[in-house]
Order: C-alpha cells, then sequence, then structure tokens
C-alpha cells in the first residue's frame, strides 16, 4: 500500500507526466471518439434511410451504406469518380507545386541567384490569401459572358479574349490553384533538406576531382530525395481533403472530389455515405503518411541546429543572375498580387462584369442600406453590415483564441514529448496529437457535427455554440503546434530545467522564468501559424458555423453560393487584411523572427 | 556519519542495467570522486543521489533521510534533497544575466542580502564586475565559475559536479583544479565529482571510485588507485602514461620466468605460484640504476620519445614485447642502444591473464 501511494505520489509530483495524462485523455475524447463515431456511424442505419434498409431499426447496424458506396450502380457517380479525380488533382498538382517550390528552393539554396536572400520571406506573402480565395480571383479573372449565367470577367472585359469553360472551372483551375497554394510548402521542405546539405560532402567530392553534374547525381541528389519524396507525399495527402478549392471551382461543373462529394452528402442529409467517404479520405491520407515514414527511413525527423556554419559551393548562375531573380520575384507578386488586385476590382463595381472605371463605386464597402434589401447592391457595405461586422468579429476572437490556445498547448505537447523521450506517454502524445493531420478539415467538421449535436456525457450539447469552433479548430492545428512545440522544447537543453530544480523551483517557477522565455520564438510561430490558419480556414468551420457564429469564410460561401460576388470578393480581401494585420502585430509585439521558426 | 550511502543502489533502463546494485557511502568533508569510461554509469550515479533520476532499487541516504527507497518506493525530489549540482554544460540560463542566474536560488530573501551575497560570491570564484553581462557574451572559463557561483551562493553542505571542467582548454583546467581544491579545503564542503579525466581525480580527490560497466573497479585514495590498481583495466585507466605489460610464468617458488629475463625465487610470494601471469609495471617504477635488490631486464632502445620536462623511451625486451620507460631528464639514452633497466620488486604487479584482476599473493 505504502509502495502504492509513493508511487502514485511521485507521478503526480512529475510535471510531464501529469500534463501527458491530461492532454492524452483530452485527446482521446476529442480525437479518438469522433473517429470512433465516424466508424459506427458508417455502420448505423440512419433516420433518414431506415425505410429502404430491410428490417433495419434507427441504430441497427448496417452494411448498407459501404455497400451503396463500394457496390452499387452509384458506386461509379458517388465515389469511383470523385476518388479518381481527387486523385488525379492531387498527383498533378503536387507535381505542380514540386516544379516550383523545389526549384525555388534549388535557385535560393545552391546558386547565386540575384535577390536569394529576399525569398524565404517573399514566399510566405502568397500564404495570407485563402486558398480559396485565389479560385474566387481566378473565376473573376477568367470568366466570361460566353459561359451560361456569368458575366464577363476581368480578362474579357479589358483584353475582349474569352477563354473556354475547362479553364475557368473544373480540374485545370483546380490543380493549378493548388499549385499555387502549396509551393510555399514544398519549398520550405525541400530548402530545409537543401540547407542540411554540408558543404564538406561537396567539397570532398570536388577534391576528387568529380565534375558538378557527378556532384549533383552521386551526392546532392541521394542525401535530398528521401526529404524531397516526403515533400511529395506530404504534399499529396493534403490534397486528398482538400475542400475550398474544388468546392469553388469544381462544383459548378459537377466535378466532384471526395471532400466535396462528403459535404454534399453531409448536406443533402445522408450521414451514412459521407462518412464512408470521409473514411477513405482518411485512410487514404494515413496511408501516406505510412509511405512517408518508409520514405524517411530512421532518419530523425528534427535536425538539431548546429553553429557551423558550412555553406555549400553556390552555382553560378553568369548573365542570367540578375534576369532569373528578377523573375522570381516578380512571380512570387505575381500570384500574391494579382489576385487581391482582380478582388478588390470586383468589390468596385456596381453591376457585376462591368469593369469600367465610370461605373466604380464604394457601395459594397461603405454603403448603407437601402430600400428593399432582397437585391445586393441594396444591402449596407460590409463595414456597416452588421452579419459581416459579427463574422468579422467573431473570425478575429476565434483566430486570436485558437492561436493563444494551440501555442501554449503546443508548448507543453512538446514539453512532454522532448522530457518524456521514449516513454509510452510521450509517444502516445506525439502520436495522438499528429492524427489530426491525416483527418480533412472538412471530415473533422462533419465528425463534430454528428458528435456535439447531442449532448454527451457532463459536456452539453456543443452544437451552434463558439465553443465548438474553438475546440474544433484547435484539434486542426494542433499537429503543427504541437511539432512546433517539441522542436523548440527539444532545442532546450534539460539540464537547464534540471539546474532550476536544484534550485528548489517548483513546475510553474519553471515554465515562467526558464522554459516559456527560452521558447518565445516557437510560442509565437505557434500562435500565428493558428492565427492565419483558423482566419483563413472554410472547409473546418463550414458545416459547424450558425448565424450567430457565423465566421467570415463561411460567409462568403454563402455570398457566393447566392450571388453576392462583390460582397464574398470583399469579405475575403478584409480577411486577408485581418491575416496581414494581425501578423503584423503579433510580430511587433513578439518581435519574431518568422522564418527562423521552422 | 556518513553524508550519503548508498546501499544496493541499482538502475536500469528496461533491460539494460546502467548501474548495478552497488554500495557507497560518502564521508563528510570528503573530495570523493567518480571516475570512469564514458557509459560507466558515473553520470547516472551523481544524478540518483541529485535526485533527478530515480534508482530501481536500493537506498538512498543524504544527511540521515531516506531519499529513496526501492522497497517503499519512497522518493524524495531533487527540491527537497538540500543538494547543489554543478553541470558539465553549465546549464546557465542563456537568457538571463549572471547576476539572475547566480540569484535564482536566493529567490524570497531581502534584495539587500541577495544583492550583498551575489556580490561575494562572484568574488570568490574572481568575476566580480560581470553581474550584468548574458552568459552567452562570456568565455567558456566565466561561464563555468558562473555556474559554480550559481551553486556556491546558496551555501549547500553537498556539492555534485558532473563533468564540470570538461569544457575548459587544458591550461584552464589545471588553474580550475587548483581552485576547486582550494574551495575544498576553504569551505569544508563534501564534493561529489564524477569526471572521465583520471588525473583530475589523482589531482583533487580524497576518495576515488573506479567504475567500469556499471560496477565498481577500485575504491581508495588515489595513492592506493595509483599504485596498487586492483585490476588491469584500472591499471591502464589510471595514469598518463601507458601501463606496461609482460605476460609470464610464475613459478611454485615466487620466480618469474618470461620471454628473455628470469627473476629469482621469491620474487613474488611462492602461494598461488605454477601458473601464468600478466606482470606489470608503471613506467616511472623501470628505472636506469640499479639498486640493492633490483630486478634486472636487458633490452633494446626502439625509439625515444621527448616530452619536454621528461622523456619516455621505447624499449623491446628479448622476447619482443615493448616496455615504455620515463627516463629522467639527466639521463641520456639512443635508438638502438641496448639498455638494462632495473625494476624495484615492491613496485611488481602481478595480474591474472583471464580475468585481469590483481593477484592477492602479488
Amino acid at each position: 500500500m505504502t509502495r502504492f501511494v509513493n508511487r502514485l505520489g511521485h507521478i503526480l509530483r512529475t510535471p510531464h507526466l501529469v500534463i501527458g495524462v491530461s492532454l492524452i485523455v483530452a485527446l482521446a475524447y476529442l480525437v479518438l471518439m469522433p473517429f470512433w463515431e465516424v466508424i459506427a456511424t458508417s455502420f448505423t442505419a440512419q433516420r433518414a434511410d431506415v425505410r429502404r434498409i430491410e428490417g433495419a431499426e434507427v441504430g441497427s447496424f448496417t452494411l448498407y451504406y459501404w455497400e451503396r458506396m463500394l457496390a452499387s450502380p452509384l458506386t461509379q457517380r458517388g465515389f469511383l469518380q470523385p476518388l479518381y479525380n481527387t486523385l488525379t488533382i492531387s498527383f498533378l498538382y503536387t507535381f505542380l507545386a514540386m516544379a516550383i517550390g523545389v526549384g525555388l528552393a534549388w535557385l535560393t539554396a545552391r546558386t547565386d541567384m540575384a535577390f536569394r536572400r529576399a525569398i524565404p520571406d517573399l514566399i510566405l506573402v502568397p500564404y495570407v490569401i485563402p486558398s480559396w480565395g485565389i479560385a474566387l480571383a481566378w473565376i473573376t479573372l477568367f470568366r466570361s459572358d460566353t459561359m451560361p449565367g456569368h458575366p464577363a470577367g476581368v480578362l474579357q472585359a479589358f483584353t475582349g479574349i474569352t477563354v473556354p469553360t475547362w479553364v475557368v472551372f473544373g480540374p485545370f483551375p483546380i490543380i493549378i490553384v493548388l499549385a499555387i497554394n502549396y509551393f510555399a510548402f514544398t519549398y520550405l521542405l525541400a530548402a530545409s533538406a537543401f540547407a542540411s546539405l554540408d558543404a564538406s560532402l561537396d567539397d570532398a567530392a570536388r577534391l576528387h576531382g568529380a565534375s558538378r553534374w557527378r556532384i549533383l547525381r552521386r551526392i546532392t541528389l541521394p542525401i535530398t530525395i528521401p526529404a524531397l519524396g516526403s515533400a511529395f507525399i506530404l504534399t499529396f495527402s493534403q490534397g486528398l481533403g482538400t475542400f475550398g478549392v474544388p468546392a469553388f471551382l469544381g462544383m459548378p461543373d459537377r466535378y466532384f472530389v471526395l471532400a466535396t462529394s462528403l459535404f454534399f452528402n453531409i448536406n443533402t442529409g445522408r450521414m451514412g455515405d459521407a462518412f464512408v467517404l470521409a473514411l477513405f479520405i482518411i485512410g487514404l491520407a494515413s496511408v501516406t503518411i505510412w509511405i512517408n515514414t518508409l520514405v524517411l527511413g530512421r532518419r530523425r525527423q528534427f535536425t538539431t541546429i548546429s553553429g557551423k556554419d558550412t555553406r555549400p559551393a553556390l552555382t553560378p548562375l553568369g548573365r542570367w543572375r540578375v534576369p532569373i531573380g528578377l523573375m522570381t520575384i516578380g512571380f512570387l507578386l505575381l500570384v500574391a498580387v494579382v489576385p487581391l488586385i482582380v478582388l478588390v476590382m470586383q468589390t468596385l463595381t456596381w453591376r457585376v462584369g462591368n469593369f469600367s472605371p465610370e461605373h466604380w463605386t464604394l457601395h459594397f464597402w461603405i454603403g448603407r442600406e437601402m430600400l428593399g434589401a432582397q437585391f445586393q447592391d441594396r444591402l449596407s457595405g460590409i463595414f456597416f453590415n452588421p452579419e459581416i461586422m459579427r463574422a468579422a468579429w467573431n473570425s478575429i476572437k476565434l483566430g486570436v483564441i485558437v492561436g493563444l490556445v494551440v501555442a501554449f498547448v503546443g508548448q507543453l505537447a512538446g514539453y512532454v514529448v522532448s522530457r518524456g523521450r521514449g516513454g509510452w506517454i510521450a509517444r502516445a502524445l506525439d502520436q495522438l496529437t499528429f492524427l489530426p493531420f491525416v483527418i480533412p478539415s472538412v471530415v473533422f467538421g462533419a465528425i463534430y457535427l454528428s458528435m456535439f449535436a447531442q449532448p454527451r456525457g457532463p459536456i452539453p450539447a456543443l452544437y451552434g455554440t463558439f465553443a465548438l469552433l474553438v475546440v474544433v479548430s484547435v484539434v486542426k492545428r494542433l499537429p503543427f503546434a504541437a511539432r512546433s512545440g517539441t522542436s523548440s522544447m527539444m532545442q532546450v537543453s534539460g539540464e537547464l530545467e534540471e539546474a532550476a530544480v536544484m534550485h528548489k523551483a517548483g513546475f510553474f517557477r519553471i515554465m515562467r522564468r526558464i522554459l516559456f522565455p527560452l521558447t518565445r520564438n516557437g510560442i509565437f510561430v505557434g500562435f500565428i501559424f493558428g492565427f492565419v490558419n483558423t482566419v483563413k480556414d472554410l472547409a473546418l468551420v463550414i458545416l459547424l458555423v450558425t448565424p450567430l457564429t457565423n465566421v467570415l469564410p463561411a460567409l462568403t460561401y454563402s455570398y457566393t453560393e447566392r450571388g453576392f460576388r462583390q460582397y464574398s470578393d470583399a469579405v475575403t480581401v478584409l480577411i486577408v487584411a485581418i491575416v496581414l494585420i494581425g501578423t503584423f502585430l503579433a510580430r511587433r509585439i513578439s518581435r519574431t523572427d518568422f522564418s527562423r521558426g521552422f | 556519519m556518513s553524508t550519503i550511502t548508498l546501499t544496493g543502489i541499482e538502475k536500469r533502463f528496461g533491460h539494460d542495467v546502467a548501474v548495478h546494485p552497488i554500495d557507497l557511502a560518502v564521508e563528510r568533508g570528503e573530495f570523493f570522486t567518480l571516475v570512469g569510461p564514458s557509459g560507466c554509469g558515473k553520470t547516472t550515479i551523481l544524478r540518483m543521489i541529485a535526485g533527478l533520476e530515480r534508482p530501481s532499487s536500493g537506498i538512498l541516504e543524504v544527511n540521515g533521510r531516506e531519499m529513496f527507497n526501492g522497497r517503499t518506493q519512497r522518493f524524495v525530489g531533487p527540491e527537497k534533497r538540500d543538494l547543489a549540482l554543478v553541470f558539465q554544460h553549465y546549464a546557465l540560463w542563456p537568457h538571463m544575466t549572471v547576476f539572475q542566474n547566480v540569484a535564482f536560488g536566493l529567490a524570497g530573501r531581502p534584495k539587500a542580502e541577495i544583492k550583498e551575497r551575489v556580490g561575494r560570491t562572484l568574488e570568490i570564484v574572481k568575476i566580480g564586475g560581470l553581474e550584468h553581462r548574458f552568459p552567452g557574451e562570456l568565455s567558456g572559463g566565466q561561464q563555468q565559475r558562473v555556474a559554480l557561483a550559481r551553486e556556491l551562493v546558496t551555501e549547500p553542505p553537498v556539492l555534485l559536479m558532473d563533468e564540470p571542467l570538461s569544457n575548459l582548454d587544458a591550461k584552464l583546467r589545471i588553474d580550475m583544479r587548483a581552485e576547486l581544491k582550494n574551495l575544498h579545503r576553504e569551505t569544508g564542503m563534501t564534493i561529489v565529482y564524477v569526471t572521465h579525466d583520471q588525473i583530475e581525480a589523482l589531482t583533487m580527490a580524497t576518495t576515488m571510485v573506479v567504475m567500469r560497466e556499471g560496477k565498481i573497479a577500485q575504491i581508495g585514495s588515489p595513492e592506493a588507485v595509483y599504485s596498487r590498481p586492483a585490476s588491469l583495466f584500472v591499471a591502464e585507466f589510471v595514469g598518463n602514461l601507458p601501463f606496461n605489460r609482460l605476460e609470464a610464468r610464475l613459478g611454485a617458488d615466487g620466480s618469474v620466468t618470461g620471454r628473455g629475463f628470469t627473476w629469482p625465487a621469491n620474487t613474488f610470494s611462492p602461494n598461488g605460484g605454477g601458473r601464468d601471469v600478466v606482470i606489470g609495471i608503471r613506467p616511472e617504477a623501470l628505472r636506469l640504476q640499479g639498486s640493492t635488490g633490483a630486478l634486472p631486464l636487458e633490452t633494446r632502445i626502439v625509439s625515444v620519445l621527448p616530452a619536454g620536462s621528461y622523456t619516455v623511451a621505447q624499449a623491446e625486451v628479448a622476447g619482443g614485447e615493448r616496455l615504455y620507460v620515463q627516463v629522467s631528464d639527466d639521463a641520456t639514452v639512443e635508438a638502438d642502444g641496448a639498455l638494462t633497466l632495473y625494476i624495484d620488486p615492491n613496485r611488481l604487479l602481478a595480474y591474472d591473464p583471464a580475468t585481469g584482476d590483481a593477484l592477492a599473493s602479488a
């Protein structure tokens, strides 16, 4: 008995065990339970379908949904086609994003290209625009009045050029827009692979008389290929559940991917079908992540920062040094600035499709409500529209709260993982915090919708509350925050903490005086990424918001559905503005070096 | 009464045994040094004493209080043990100034007292005036002194040190050894000191423990460990110059016969004779001049290695085995010359060739 009490007492006095167990319990409830819920729902007869399933009651076990998705006349249209579309898009956009990202990484890390020091900062600029915002801009830029039901776009209005419909809707624009959205991601992964190349390897080969080509083939590629392969797989996995872009660019053309198909099913009340699709998306994502760990092999995912600054010899570009540099910067500005300009132009047009300056108006920004407000040009401009202002305030509130919570929870999880290295608590927590990475946002939204629609145990029905949005966003942002927290905690030697323990400092004093000050950079990076991604996220919240808890991205979606194009574009620009101002303020307050957080 | 007592203390990591059950007692005022190659368990023992590592079994007492008991699973945390620890990598908090680092353990005391004690301690370790610098702005030696000051400022009765000098350059290390030794003498503190550097142990310790693979290889005063190593491992680990071995046969009469040399009966005590042995000789025990009773050894000089203050010669016996000889600076030896060496039989050591343990009879 004493033995047990003493042992328990020890565990209760070991902070990383206490925090670790609490986080595991919380995540089991917030991640594992929903996961189980999806599986269970896909095998359970739903109220809406009871009549169609032979001998079934509500809640009884059934293979109906699996059969319908996998072996019925519906399979081709409801499952195989979206699956095929998803894989096609994911492969092609990943290739494109890799080509751009790896190219940029090689140019900045291994050549003497002009302005290459500016690239790491500039590359983050397109990141402030939500991916579906670029999709909206794409439509506005290329649509033409030759397409049924569409007004003229910017291109047609200014040049008279019209493009075929497949350029505006369907797989082609989805691939391009996703590539624009993800090349920064592949760049960051590839750049770290190139940067981790030790110059001495290069020099050693050169001393043995190897040519540049031979060095590339025998040294650079073998060393970087696992990392590049991993970048490919991670980017690919992100495409499997992507929702926003195919929703805006695919659904009008009845071009469905798994995620939009799932959304469609839920909106039409077919939860069983939706969750079968959800399981497929999760399964595909898990397989890719598993392949990723095979590719990376036993190499450690975190490389510790060494003080040694050995720059590899740079490939000279000769007289192309400056032109290539200018083209690179031009490209980055193009993908960041042009979409914004196009969106802003549309918000200034009084009639959709009429871009001539004499018809420009600020009504959609600062106009006051006019009589007969069933038409969009009679509603108030976004700054005087209570619906939009409430959503803006909700978005800011959500972004800040999620950013703060996720930064600290990520740091605490990182503390547990780094301190309990090798123990089962650390490993379980590491896995649990990563799990949301393979659950696509729209699936998460769908699961939380069904799970929190009724009260569960001590937890009241959370549907329709702001708290639900906070919870789902925190969980979804956790993989990144926990990884970032782990890597920043790993860089704090355990001795620094032990030295404080020896001086009788308690857990809170150690956190306040030692660990948080030393991992400040990691905390702020966690905050900024939590904030930015939450403010931009459409897929996660689209199924969970209600008029009172609405946030800006979901509002954009509903304005687009209603055809209120100026409003949806103005709201998108407002989101970008919030992201920029929020990031700027956070950087000012923290003086965080953004690029070093990776 | 002992300040620190370990009884059957053991540490396992999974199936790996880091420290086999050991008994140790550190007396008040000792400079107690644990020395051994990396991975021998010395740091684990120190961390178990500090409370940073939890033993797997055994009993650990500090100042008469039971800190760990494997049977009851009683465990007292490091913060309640009244011990101070200097870390190998200093573990200075990089975001705090020297003053803040040193004052950390004095939290809660009056400001004036903190200021006075920090100032005084920095003077003791000779870095007065650096209060407002950050650790990153200091040299390695200065950082080492800050780390020491941070532990000294609370005036702990027991100071634990984990390889504190291993990151300093050779010259600074010698200075710091002298200073630590003075500090120990002046304060009368009990010091438990871990190092992989046998010279540090020999120069500073009052008691040294040589560890190997989680077990105690030998415990005793530095003089005893150096002159009567308990095993070939200890003999080779301790000492600056390589330890010489010669394979030989120990006769039943105590005579020794090797390849190219024969020593008379009763060179060793006859009991336990009639077996193969490894003869061990420290390089400085080989002399160029014989005194009464010295055993001769015919050799040929292979090479001469002057080292400034002394010269080392490599000599080959007729059987082909090579020995290192420390030659005093007034003697001259030349390569390829024949040389007769003389050994004081009292300084001869004999080991079991199979186990490497010292022969009790030797």
